[in-house]
């Protein structure tokens, strides 16, 4: 199978009358590492090309994407004279669009393809139905494709209904390097770590994904209401073991991750008030039942206790409400009250405050923002769980295709934000993309 | 012998607005593929490529070919409140509130709202400031319910074709803004149509020309054109 996407993703790029893509080159440095400009673990350089062949009836497009890691940092001379390269390539879409399939209002869409739900910006609860891309973490909301075949039909009245089938569950892509995307527990005991992931059976019907959505148009706001059974796209411990491993009371923790299952009814709208756009995203999630066994040693020789505790059980809401304006002047604003961060789930779901402000010159040529975050980790405890980050950015694009961007993360934090679990990856970058 | 009779009907200024925004409304859909070229105050310039579908007075759907990194990128008119982006390296639609519709579009020296929107009387009184052989002379001032970004229009109407030969809009301090220029008249399927739009911008100079390079008029377009679902696939 692999063989057939491989020949048929070369055969798009060499022979369609489209063809397109991008390069970019990403520099995150540490702002705080002493006297040497030090890169991030998991920065990587990027290139892509797509191509895309257009008929009356249907459109077949592609792309592979090639991730770049320099293992060693470009601005050193040692990673200049003796630079170590990794290149990751991905298939990162391929698939086949029919219009008018069957009937005149229904479309099928069959293959590796984003399909993107959701009205609020970039924190999107409902958006689940693809993995994350978090190899730039700070990317917040990045997606790849998966396979699936989506139909849709147009209604009466301007409404249409959405159906996906995602055969196999894909996990995440995950960070280079030391990247703490969650918060653990550092048991000092725990001299040695082991994990394992289980992922679902692969040629299993029972470990397919299936979703709806039903979106239209009432007075002039637009609505959806969407449905999804599937996977968790994070992983949660099912298995704990703790092995001692010497007399002094050290030990090593085996762990095997299984990814949840989860149901979710998704609701959407957006519209206008006196001109001032407003936003809402709300996901109601119902996950199965989700138990963690841990195995403890109790004394010597070893005699072990087993514990289970319920990870997820009850149900939980997601949302995202939000609204944007411009100013007279030009300036624009776009506001987001986001409750539980793409990964957080369960009775652990932190609110976000996100702001962002800017201002474009020169006829789009260059662009200023600023984007402040405050975080409650904890509603009842907010003065020891909080958190807060700050990224002003500065984008000039000199020519067509070309486009420069600066800009600084600057995150704080304390007790269990996770903006605070991040306080070390305070960082400025220099990013360049070409596109053709 | 139409223009004769003019002459002694003596036309308002309402009357010849709304004439010209007829005749800019008259065919039922068009299709058109565009040249835009916006220059700068030194005279470089740069190109983009444009598709637009239109039906009736408020309907357009806008879809950009070139350059490479707003290629696909798609823009829906479905009413002066209803406006829909498609940005394809996200797949997704964002509905735009109409915040922005004084905003520049896509870097050009047009607005949203002048791309938008055709409906001169709804937004504008008009009278005549002067007549000449060939021109009705047309000041149009805003209606108090009006959402436009203007404090005044200065219209010269060609009397052959009825289209403007020439607009001056003025900002909201009464100072002269941006001037659009159409020029290539031509007559398809009997409606008379413009081959060229210039809009310049009076403080910098910065001019954007958009060249019809090829119209398709009364095809029969479906509304479905005109949907979410195909702005996604206009790509």
């Amino acid at each position: 199978m692999k063989k057939f996407l491989t020949f048929l993703i070369f055969y798009g790029i060499l022979y369609s009358t489209q063809i397109g893509g991008e390069t970019k080159l990403n520099n995150f440095y540490y702002i705080f590492s002493g006297d040497s400009v030090k890169p991030v673990p998991y920065m990587f350089h990027q290139f892509k090309v797509e191509f895309y062949e257009h008929f009356e009836k249907y459109d077949f497009t592609g792309s592979l994407l090639f991730r770049l890691w320099t293992e060693k940092s470009a601005l050193s001379f040692s990673g200049l004279s003796n630079p170590s390269f990794k290149v990751e390539p991905h298939l990162w879409e391929l698939y086949l669009a029919i219009y008018g399939f069957i009937f005149d209002n229904l479309d099928l869409k069959i293959g590796k393809q984003r399909i993107s739900w959701g009205t609020a910006d970039k924190l999107n609860p409902t958006d689940i139905l693809n993995p994350y891309d978090l190899q730039n973490p700070f990317d917040f909301g990045k997606k790849m494709s998966s396979e699936a075949i989506l139909f849709d039909i147009s209604l009466p009245r301007e409404f249409t209904f959405e159906g996906v089938f995602i055969p196999k569950f894909v996990a995440p892509l995950l960070p280079k390097g030391e990247f703490p995307l969650f918060l653990f527990i550092e048991n000092p005991e725990i001299k040695e770590k082991e994990d394992t992931i289980i992922y679902p059976e692969e040629k299993n019907f029972k470990n397919s994904m299936f979703a709806g959505k039903m979106y239209g148009k009432l007075f002039k706001w637009d609505f959806s209401l969407s449905y999804f059974y599937g996977y968790d796209n994070f992983p949660l411990p099912s298995n704990i073991n703790l092995i001692p491993i010497d007399t002094l009371g050290n030990l090593k923790m085996e762990t095997k991750l299984k990814f949840p299952k989860v149901q979710m009814i998704g609701f959407d709208f957006s519209g206008e008030f006196k001109t001032i756009g407003i936003w809402g995203e709300l996901g109601y999630f119902n996950p199965h039942k989700f138990i963690l066994k841990t195995t403890i040693p109790i004394s010597s020789p070893p005699y072990f206790i087993e514990k289970d505790s319920t990870l997820l059980k009850e149900p939980y809401l997601k949302f995202t409400f939000g609204f944007d304006y411009t100013f007279k002047n030009g300036i624009y604003i776009n506001t987001q009250w986001n409750h539980g961060f793409f990964f957080e789930r369960g009775e652990e779901l932190h609110d976000y405050f996100v702001a962002r402000g800017e201002k474009k010159f020169f006829r789009e040529k260059l662009k200023i923002g600023l984007a402040g975050i405050y975080e409650i980790a904890d509603r009842d405890s907010i003065r020891d769980n909080y958190g807060y980050g700050i990224i002003p950015e500065v984008l000039y694009k000199p020519h067509d295709n070309v486009e420069i961007s600066l800009g600084t993360i600057l995150l704080d934090g304390k007790g269990k934000s996770i903006l605070g679990l991040w306080k070390d990856f305070d960082q400025f970058y220099l990013n360049f993309k070409v596109s053709f | 012998m139409i223009n004769f009779l003019f002459f002694f009907i003596m036309l308002t200024g309402n009357e010849i607005l709304k004439k010209v925004e007829d005749t800019y409304n008259a065919p039922k859909d068009k299709v058109s593929e565009i040249k835009m070229v916006l220059v700068e105050q030194d005279g470089s310039q740069k190109q983009r490529e444009m598709k637009i579908w239109m039906k009736g007075k408020h309907k357009k759907l806008f879809t950009f070919k070139s350059p490479a990194d707003v290629k696909g990128v798609g823009f829906l008119v479905l009413s002066d409140d209803e406006l829909y982006l498609y940005l394809p390296a996200f797949k997704k639609i964002r509905r735009i509130a109409s915040h922005v519709k004084n905003e520049s579009f896509m870097g050009t020296d047009f607005s949203y709202n002048d791309l938008a929107k055709s409906e001169f009387t709804k937004n504008y009184n008009a009278k005549i400031l002067e007549e000449n052989e060939n021109q009705y002379v047309l000041e149009l001032m805003p209606k108090p319910e009006s959402d436009v970004d203007y404090s005044k229009l200065i219209m010269f109407v060609n009397k052959n074709v009825f289209l403007p030969d020439s607009i001056k809009f003025f900002d909201k301090g009464g100072h002269l803004f941006k001037i659009m220029r159409n020029r290539k008249f031509s007559q398809i399927k009997n409606y008379w149509v413009i081959g060229e739009i210039e809009m310049e911008n009076a403080k910098d100079k910065h001019k954007t020309i958009m060249e019809t390079i090829k119209e398709d008029i009364d095809t029969g377009l479906s509304d479905e054109i005109f949907t979410q679902r195909n702005l996604k696939r206009a790509e």
